[in-house]
């Protein structure tokens, strides 16, 4: 499973070099910043300082981007606690609970919770990669569209995990937001929804959607308070807090273990990546959650920090696996990875692995170095970060809003950014009045391409016929578990209700 | 993520939302359509777009059976007091709303760098400051700023006021 020569080598290569070190801690720290600001992202990081890459090795180059990538999957979660902003789409479900803990003044105990999940799960997610490269590349090989839109369609269900007790609120805004993601060029080569608009080819903003309907509701709601801490005597930072949740986080490490896995599986399947993870695991510790624990999720408990964290970060490593061994971007962070490739005149897939295991494995060992060396870089981070909740949100609030409007801008490079932000600000705050899930439209916007691609894939891999879906192992598997996943809520509540009945007879 | 139960009071607004949400998929569906009526291009936007109407519908009438049984429930029920709570507890949300349009309208003609100021500024005021001169240092010195980093850090395009 592991070739311990190249092993040997990759330690060799990584610790006789001092160029890595001097890049990496300085793409730990751009990641940090760019992952913190709500509208710049982590793969525009990426994008700006992979010019910079040409002066660098292949190694370094690629070492310092996935140190960006790294910084970046953490910093996300600074702005996701302190101001229910989601940094970048894979902190959304760190939103749930890290806001509510900010409010009641534990923010320092959420982002050290954040920071621990995060550095443990990055090398637990790398740790899994080096076991499982090889078996994993020929897996994802076996992937096919009909498999790709059963996982969109798992992506999906959770629409009714997140929208508990309005079922079909949370069903009509996710069919929303799966029909407004399908707008633009579709894979059949037609343009619908665009009113003609040549901006529009590419379809809506996602990143620009997604901030304004998750974040605007609550930054317009702020209006009515002074400080995103209310209690004057919780608006501190305390070193002391930020470990605590730091060690807090390590308590949990089978939950750790179960993001990270979950993660790292998720984050190899193309176009899924960190974005799911992060709400898949975070919804599955809410379900697994027994008696009243269940009640406490989005409303501050620990557990929804660690689990959505430790599983966007070992996506990374994930999305990881398709890129080298597949040669194909999970995501746009691994798709400007692609790009330091061909700079470097690098061509990933299946036989780069084989002839470059000592790369391969530099690569590996290095991100486990990084997630020690973020642990460090994060806490002196933070300790500069919190200092957000001494600001008076009238300073504070129309910074972020400027911020997030330019950084659509930055994304789009045109005003499409923006309008679709405003659109989706006021949408969110107008679907949060009537107990709307914004959520369950972000997730329908973020899979609506992808589930049409794979699903025209499949009717057309079938012969124009769909009972494909029935004839594949591993698409009846998923299917057979997205159904066992919908049905899971109403079998536990039939077994709690039979509990009470018998508990009701016996006395 | 818990859903809350639509106040009876704001079922008008409630209905109006839906029916928005129900003529976007009316229109998406028959542009759709009238793009390509091909079983490729309506593979996933016909059953989607069906489910999403029929549920639509099926809000639409049990919020309007809502709003019936209020309105027969509370015959010449007493007007709520007004609500006592500060201006911008009452409309802050709304005016900050607003100001996001005019600026997203205003970022081309008025310049990154002027519009920004001004967005920052009214929404300081909306949001409680009331020191003009605390308002106006802060506001151009942010508009500044930030329309610079777009201009020469991110190297993004942007029309500006000032020579920047």
């Amino acid at each position: 499973m592991i070739d311990v020569d190249a092993l040997q080598q990759a330690f060799y290569v990584l610790f006789t070099d001092i160029s890595p070190w001097i890049a990496v801690p300085a793409g730990l720290m751009i990641g940090l910043m760019f992952g913190m600001l709500p509208g710049l992202s982590v793969p525009i990081a990426m994008a700006v300082f992979l010019p910079l890459t040409l002066y660098m090795d292949f190694t370094t180059a690629i070492l310092f981007l996935t140190a960006i990538f790294t910084g970046g999957g953490f910093g996300g979660a600074v702005p996701a606690v302190l101001m229910n902003v989601p940094g970048t789409s894979a902190a959304l479900a760190t939103t749930f609970d890290g806001y509510p803990m900010a409010r009641k003044g534990r923010h320092n105990e959420a982002l050290g919770l954040a920071l621990g999940a995060s550095t443990v799960a990055t090398a637990l997610g790398y740790l899994l990669l080096l076991l499982l490269i090889e078996p994993a590349s020929r897996v994802v090989l076996k992937l096919g569209p009909p498999e790709l839109f059963m996982v969109a369609l798992w992506g999906l269900t959770l629409i009714a995990a997140l929208s508990e007790g309005s079922f079909f609120k949370g069903l009509l805004a996710g069919a929303l937001g799966l029909l407004a993601g399908t707008i633009g060029m579709s894979s059949a080569g037609v343009m619908r929804g665009t009113f003609g608009s040549m901006h529009m080819l590419d379809g809506i903003p996602i990143t620009a959607a997604l901030i304004g309907l998750i974040a605007a509701s609550e930054l317009f709601d702020l209006v009515k308070s002074d400080y995103i801490v209310e209690d004057e005597r919780s608006r501190k930072v305390s070193l002391r807090e930020i470990l605590r949740g730091f060690f807090g986080a390590l308590r949990n490490f089978g939950l750790i273990l179960r993001g990270s896995f979950l993660g790292s599986v998720i984050g190899a399947v193309p176009g899924i990546g960190s974005t799911v993870a992060n709400l898949v695991s975070y919804s599955y510790t809410k379900n697994r959650a027994r008696g009243g624990e269940k009640d406490t999720f989005g409303k501050g408990n620990p557990k929804g920090v660690v689990a959505a964290e430790s599983a966007n970060s070992s996506s990374e490593a994930g999305s990881m696996v398709t890129l080298l061994a597949l040669g194909v971007p999970g995501g746009a962070g691994t798709a400007v990875m692609l790009g330091a490739f061909a700079m470097h005149n690098v061509t990933g897939g299946p036989r780069f692995i084989s002839d470059n295991k000592e790369i391969v494995y530099t690569i590996i060992l290095g991100n486990f170095v990084q997630s020690v060396l973020l642990v460090f870089i994060g806490i002196f981070f933070l300790r500069i970060s919190i200092l957000v909740v001494k600001l008076p949100l009238r300073f504070l609030v129309p910074s972020i809003m400027a911020l997030t409007i330019l950084g659509a801008y930055a994304l789009t490079g045109n005003m499409l950014g923006p309008i679709t932000l405003v659109g989706a600000a006021i949408l969110g705050w107008i679907m949060k009045l009537y107990g709307y899930p914004a959520v369950a439209m972000v997730i329908g916007l973020l899979l609506g391409a992808m589930a049409e691609g794979e699903l025209l894939r499949s009717y057309q891999l079938g012969g124009r016929d769909l009972t494909i879906f029935f004839e594949r192992p591993i698409a009846l598997t998923l299917l057979a578990l997205l159904l066992l996943t919908l049905a899971y809520p109403m079998i536990r509540r039939l077994r709690a209700r039979s509990r009470i009945d018998r508990a009701n007879v016996s006395t | 993520m818990i859903v809350k139960n639509v106040p009876g009071r704001a079922t008008w607004g409630h209905i109006a939302l839906l029916a928005g949400f129900a003529a976007f998929i009316v229109w998406y569906v028959a542009d759709s359509f009238l793009a390509s009526s091909q079983i490729t291009n309506l593979l996933l936007i016909v059953p989607v777009g069906g489910l999403a109407l029929f549920i639509a519908a099926m809000l639409l009438v049990q919020t309007g059976m809502a709003l019936r049984s209020n309105a027969r429930g509370r015959p010449g029920a007493p007007e709520a007091p007004a609500e006592q709570a500060p201006w911008r507890h009452r409309y802050g949300p709304m005016a900050s709303m607003i100001s996001m349009v005019i600026y997203v309208v205003g970022l081309p003609w008025a310049g990154f760098d002027l519009a920004t100021a001004c967005f920052v500024a009214a929404n300081m005021w909306i949001y409680g400051e009331r020191n003009l001169v605390l308002i106006a240092g802060y506001a151009c010195a942010f508009g500044a700023a930030v329309a610079a980093a777009m201009r020469y850090l991110l190297f993004v395009p942007i029309p500006t006021l000032l020579p920047l």
